[in-house]
């Protein structure tokens, strides 16, 4: 299964290809770069590798939530390359990639992904991986800090959110921590095998936060 | 060749395939234009947010109907970046994975293009007038790539113009068309309306004094009969289009040349058609519209303005989406 994966939402720009049986190739750039630059680092990858677009399966792409140009900015280079290639794409949380790369580094159980959303607000999931299948406990949904109450056991926190947080001391904290593409890419692979993948036209980016303009007639 | 158009860079969303030897062979359009309607102008997030909504389908549509292009065009600019943006990423991606030449495309050039798809195409050298809701320019179009602007607005753009004066008039957004209906039900004459910058030489435009003109007309009138609104709609309309009319005169006449050519939303307003109509025979050139389809924005001419910049040896370099991209700053291909 060869599986190319765009993470611009959250953090620093990263591409992930992994190709059958071999490691992960990564890239991470700067902040805010050029289309034209991630996708040369996709194709660098690709051609590494000693594959051709055509080989991949299908495209994967951090869907959001998270900054709203990244958001769009990975979703259409995704849906760009797959349909280049010929390939489904499989969108995947932002807030569930963060959560899934603090557990597989720290090996929390409980975790509770938040990500600043600017504005005095949060992006924030909650997710329990003590079982498999991994239990979304608390939907994404975009919230105020100070409503934020943590009730229940072994919970940890991390992304760049949870600095905004006022939490009780002793509670594992990673403000460090960011989604990235192939967390992204490990994510989609066990969606794809579930038949989580959608044609291109079809990727739903996820935002939150939708009251983005005030109607004329109610200035 | 055939080269697959992408434009974003305001509220359309644009997808057409351009083939050497036949012209626009597919092509889609979605306007946003109810999208905005409560807002009262177009809101750059949601702009964006309908983009990365739309763009996909219709690219996939373009390719299982007129099949695989051999080049991808888009808009790089001038534009919304966050609008912008989308197109530039699918389209690069989507060349990218199938190795492509992928060129970044002048939205403006594209307007300037575009009547060379017609059947009665004027041939450079030639003066084009671009009056849209974002833009108003006089330019001399010497070459494919040689453009030398010759007049521009100060202010707002005359589309902007008219969308704005239409909402001190009460309209609903889009005003433009909603003004110029109102307008064709008024009397000329009611109204002392300037024409800003027409007794100063040059083809530079204004036109934000004769919206305040408007503003302080409107407000002497005391409710009552609402026919002022048509007749000072109508008397707006006639100063916006004999200012057009007569920088269009001063620039053919300052350029020598013989052809005029009108491209732009605002190139769709019958009375502007009617007025450069007479002015072109009054001066003895000749004017030409693009077919309405392609007046406003869409993606068959930036399709079109991609494949004459390929055909004539422009080599796809990386690009980036620029939010101001003035078409003076455009060279010719292979220069």
């Amino acid at each position: 299964m060869n599986v190319l994966a765009f993470e611009t939402a959250a953090g620093r720009p990263s591409v992930c290809l992994r190709a059958d049986g071999r490691d992960a190739r990564n890239w991470v750039g700067r902040e805010r770069a050029d289309p034209d630059v991630i996708i040369r680092a996709a194709g660098g990858l690709i051609s590494e590798a000693g594959l051709a677009p055509a080989d991949l399966d299908f495209v994967a792409c951090g869907r959001g939530p998270g900054a709203f140009t990244g958001v769009r900015l990975g979703i259409a280079l995704a849906q760009g390359f797959a349909l280049g290639a010929g390939c489904p794409v499989v969108g995947v949380s932002d807030l569930l990639a963060l959560a899934w790369k603090a557990r597989c580094a720290r090996g929390w159980e409980r975790v509770l992904a938040v990500l600043d959303a600017r504005r005095g607000e949060l992006y924030l999931a909650g997710y329990d991986f003590s079982k498999s299948p991994a239990r979304e406990c608390m939907a994404e949904s975009l919230v105020k800090p100070e409503t934020v109450r943590i009730v229940g056991e072994n919970w940890a926190l991390a992304g760049s959110g949870a600095a905004l947080l006022d939490l009780e001391p002793g509670l594992p904290v990673d403000t460090a921590v960011a989604p990235d593409a192939e967390t992204v890419a490990e994510l989609a692979l066990r969606d794809f095998a579930s038949g989580g993948s959608v044609p291109a036209g079809k990727v739903e980016p996820i935002y939150l936060r939708d009251r983005v303009a005030v109607p004329s007639t109610k200035r | 060749m055939k080269v697959l158009g992408i434009e974003t860079s305001c509220d359309e969303t644009g997808v057409a395939v351009y083939q050497e030897g036949t012209g626009i062979v597919w092509e889609a359009l979605y306007s946003q234009i109810a999208l905005h309607r409560e807002y009262g102008g177009v809101v750059p997030e949601l702009a964006s947010r309908d983009h990365v909504r739309r763009l996909a389908p219709m690219v996939e549509r373009a390719l299982a109907e007129a099949g695989a292009p051999d080049a991808v065009a888009w808009t790089a600019g001038p534009g919304l970046i966050g609008a912008l943006l989308v197109g530039a990423s699918l389209g690069t991606a989507f060349a990218a994975a199938r190795a492509l030449p992928a060129l970044a495309v002048n939205h403006l050039e594209g307007h300037l293009l575009a009547p060379l798809m017609g059947e009665d195409a004027p041939e450079f050298p030639f003066v084009v007038l671009l009056v849209s809701g974002g833009h108003t320019l006089l330019v001399e179009a010497r070459a494919l790539g040689a453009y030398r602007l010759l007049g521009t607005t100060l202010d707002d753009a005359a589309g902007e113009a008219f969308d704005k004066t239409a909402s001190l008039l009460g309209l609903p957004y889009p005003g433009g068309p909603e003004l110029a209906r109102l307008a064709a039900t008024g009397r000329a004459g009611g109204f002392d309306l300037p024409r800003p910058l027409l007794n100063r030489p040059g083809c530079d435009f204004s036109f934000s004094g004769l919206k305040t003109a408007v503003l302080y007309a409107a407000r002497k009138q005391d409710g009552g009969d609402d026919g002022w609104r048509a007749d000072l709609a109508r008397d707006f309309e006639e100063a916006v289009v004999e200012v057009l009319c007569e920088k269009s005169r001063r620039a053919l006449e300052a350029t020598g040349h013989g052809e005029l050519v009108v491209a732009g939303g605002v190139a769709a307003n019958a009375r502007l058609r009617e007025g450069l109509g007479r002015m072109a025979e009054r001066q003895g050139v000749r004017v030409i519209f693009p077919a309405p389809g392609l007046c406003t924005d869409n993606g068959a001419m930036i399709a079109h303005a991609g494949w004459r910049r390929l055909a004539a040896g422009e080599r796809p370099q990386p690009a980036k989406v620029r939010a101001r991209w003035p078409l003076d700053e455009l060279q010719s291909p292979g220069k």
